[in-house]
């Protein structure tokens, strides 16, 4: 993963932390990570919650999911980094500032825009963070049901691309497309469930 | 018999199924009502499926957004039990069964009142085996119960 490639600067810093909350506010949610930028240093801060990480916990994910976590908010710190130097890009960075200026407007540039892209690094680390036996098991003895809520007797086998795409989508929930485009009970959800589902039982096996 | 029968499906009905959270998540095994409605769905797959038989959704609303608890029959619980060959429960009970294990059934009432991550990670903290109670399929006056796993609608923010 090479995002910030075109900088020599000291990016980002990362932080493993016991609990992340919304807001770096203990008294919101919980949740997996968070990227925040102090507005004065500009300096940007990937907190990472232990939760995640600890294999026991309600909140652990697989070594693939970590990774499209610290992905996730990799990408959020490279849209904050190119808008705090318009040296970069004056044209983009005044662009990014007006368009996204808050985590949820990048996360819908995320759904709309850089899927393809988490996609593809996701496809490229996916033998370092996964085992055989974990990849061998999801494409034998998976059958997967793209039409679940409405045509349940439709099959597929199992579709790596298909998985990363939906791994891509975690985190992404709130926007207003992932809401248009997988309602509650819908064939959408459904598969987006069962993709995540599959491999958090056997990717780290 | 007929009437005992109903008698003792409204007796289970009225008395157990809202319980108390706390007493739940102490539980290492719990049931969970499956009555087919609007709220509660049930899809099951053809024969010829690997590994996802069947599920059950219970649908509720929170924070006017509809979140669901979604219950996996598969042909294993877990990758350990697939490597000791334990197939996931299925078998059929007596409703005596279901009055003697009454204080440890859940149903959608619970779901309502604690939410959908409460239910999720609370309810179920020590909890090793689930099985659903699925009230539409009762033959000769016994009840399906499938051993399942679990997920939600659930999803933690980054």
């Amino acid at each position: 993963m090479d995002i910030f490639a075109s900088t020599s600067r000291l990016n980002v810093k990362f932080e493993i932390n016991d609990h992340v909350h919304e807001d770096n506010d203990p008294t919101k949610k919980e949740v997996h990570a968070t990227t925040t930028q102090d507005p004065i240093t500009k300096k940007i801060t990937i907190k990472v919650s232990k939760q995640i990480l600890n294999a026991d916990g309600t909140m652990n994910q697989t070594k693939i999911e970590n990774a499209k976590t610290i992905l996730h908010e990799c990408i959020h710190a490279y849209l904050l980094t190119i808008s705090s130097y318009p040296l970069v890009d004056m044209d983009v960075a005044e662009t990014i500032n007006q368009v996204l200026p808050t985590p949820n407007k990048q996360h819908d540039f995320m759904y709309d825009k850089m899927i393809p892209v988490m996609q593809r690094v996701l496809a490229e680390i996916r033998d370092k963070v996964t085992t055989q036996a974990g990849r061998t098991n999801l494409e034998t003895l998976y059958t997967m049901r793209p039409t679940a809520m409405t045509n349940p007797s439709i099959s597929t086998p199992w579709n790596w691309n298909d998985y990363y795409f939906n791994l891509s989508l975690d985190g992404l929930h709130n926007t207003s497309s992932f809401i248009a485009d997988h309602p509650a009970n819908s064939d959408a959800f459904s598969l987006y469930d069962q993709y995540v589902k599959a491999g958090r039982i056997e990717l780290d096996r | 018999m007929k009437k005992i029968s109903l008698l003792l499906t409204l007796f289970l009905t009225s008395t157990m199924y809202c319980q108390d959270i706390s007493h739940i998540k102490t539980l290492d095994t719990i049931f969970v009502s499956f009555r087919e409605s609007q709220f509660q769905i049930k899809t099951v797959f053809p024969h010829d499926a690997k590994n996802f038989q069947r599920w059950y959704i219970i649908t509720f609303e929170e924070n006017n957004k509809m979140e669901f608890l979604k219950f996996w029959v598969t042909d294993y619980p877990n990758p350990a039990r697939r490597e000791q060959g334990i197939k996931s429960d299925m078998k059929t009970v007596k409703e005596s069964y279901l009055c003697k294990n009454k204080n440890k059934i859940v149903s959608i009432d619970f779901f309502k009142k604690y939410g959908v991550y409460r239910s999720m990670y609370e309810a179920f903290e020590k909890c090793k085996v689930i099985y659903i109670i699925d009230y539409s399929e009762i033959k000769n006056r016994r009840i399906s119960l499938y051993e399942v796993t679990r997920s939600s609608s659930l999803i933690f923010e980054e």
